[in-house]
């Protein structure tokens, strides 16, 4: 992990006031916030600002912070620990292939847990005392076909893990699940300090967009295409739907427009959604001298004035 | 180690000790939660309080902003509420946006 330059995540000048951190923190955890925003990675700026936050805060914290930066900024200079230990240098190159973190905690950790001292950069610390600690739960997003919110499934998902590891986990997708759903997979979270302690892990759902059908909670709706004639005559014409094919009925003098409904087809459930058909009237292309006259026949042998309610919208 | 999926989903129901373990709360949070409306036991029983995996995704996103935004529970039922508003009209929004692609595409 490289240097933080904490003043920088927290948009704040470095002789910011402590009120002007806190305001700026405030501002940045609510539009930050995992649960608030819709930024694909708000964790991981969260979290930043949250680590920025707790050293910024304090003011003990944020002068020894200071000190590090000045030094990180120098390139690399002569400094003494803040506990009046001894002296030790290091250069920029050196610190850049530091764990920054690691060094964050020997500076800020709880002191009585670092032995301070004593390593090959002076940072060196002992053991951390052993608590009882639950692992953290773990929120990744899962994307799913519509297909498999329909029909449910199983499958193998890969999923980056905190620690940089990435883990397949075998998971089981619920029949009818909508979008923004949250799978809850017990103790496969990160490990606490002892077994049974571990975490959960959270998938939520998202479902992929259809290349034919649109999704709005359960119900599914379908662009469906028609001739002049199947609206002008009713008809009866297979359309499909989540579940498969099925038929259904035209009415007569139907319009683009005309929302038609096949109950039940949409996304199970209890009870289940619909499944929508809305109609569009496309016209052929006109090729053949026939096919005009035909046409030509239609606009003679019609009354019909699509335009009429426009009439009158003219003003002045 | 296995692997194989253990989920929760919308069928489960927990009771209260089962809810307080699975978000790491105190029962004492939850009645709290619930007499500020921002979970509601199911209907079914009128004695003893069940909840389903909806109100248990909710208390934890509650859970969460009251914990990390400093917010009381005024605020946390009220962030909730316009939070699902918006998710709503986000949903709405964008289903129609498709809808006119998809028409304008014929």
């Amino acid at each position: 992990m490289d240097f933080k330059d904490y003043y920088k995540i927290m948009g704040v000048e470095p002789d910011a006031s402590a009120e002007e951190i806190k305001r700026a923190y405030k501002k940045l955890a609510r539009k930050y916030h995992p649960d608030v925003s819709d930024e694909s990675d708000a964790q991981n700026k969260f979290q930043e600002i949250g680590e920025a936050y707790d050293i910024l805060k304090d003011p003990e914290k944020r002068a020894e912070y200071d000190q590090l930066r000045t030094y990180v900024n120098q390139g690399g200079a002569q400094r003494r620990t803040a506990d009046g230990g001894q002296t030790f240098t290091f250069e920029q190159g050196d610190f850049a292939g530091t764990d920054f973190e690691d060094l964050l905690k020997s500076v800020f950790g709880e002191r009585e847990d670092f032995d301070m001292g004593g390593s090959r950069q002076g940072f060196g610390f002992g053991q951390r005392r052993q608590r009882q600690q639950q692992g953290n739960d773990i929120h990744h997003a899962l994307t799913v076909t519509m297909e498999e919110a329909y029909h449910g499934g199983s499958r193998q998902v890969s999923l980056a893990m905190p620690d940089g590891d990435t883990r397949k986990i075998n998971v089981k997708i619920p029949k009818g699940i909508t979008d923004g759903k949250e799978l809850r997979l017990k103790g496969q979270g990160q490990p606490g300090s002892a077994p049974g302690l571990e975490g959960d892990l959270y998938l939520e759902i998202r479902i992929a967009s259809h290349p034919v059908f649109e999704l709005e909670g359960k119900n599914v709706t379908l662009v469906l295409p028609v001739t002049p004639w199947e609206a002008a005559l009713g008809a009866e014409v297979e359309i499909p739907t989540l579940g498969g094919n099925v038929s259904m009925k035209i009415p007569a003098n139907s319009s683009s427009g005309n929302r038609l409904r096949l109950k039940g087809r949409g996304l199970p459930g209890d009870p289940p959604g619909d499944q929508f058909a809305i109609l569009s009237i496309v016209n052929p292309e006109v090729e053949s001298e026939e096919e005009r006259t035909l046409f030509e026949q239609l606009r003679d042998k019609f009354q019909f004035d699509p335009r009429a309610k426009l009439k009158g919208a003219q003003h002045g | 180690m296995d692997r194989s999926s253990e989920y929760i989903d919308e069928d489960v129901i927990y009771t209260v000790k089962e809810l307080c373990t699975a978000c790491r709360i105190e029962k004492s949070y939850v009645v709290e939660l619930v007499s500020h409306g921002i979970i509601e036991p199911r209907d079914d029983n009128r004695n003893v309080w069940r909840f389903d995996a909806v109100e248990a995704a909710r208390t934890r996103r509650a859970y969460r902003l009251h914990r990390d935004l400093d917010l009381n529970l005024e605020g946390v039922a009220l962030a909730l509420e316009l939070m699902d508003r918006n998710r709503k009209l986000n949903e709405r929004v964008r289903f129609l946006e498709q809808l006119i692609q998809r028409l304008e595409q014929q």
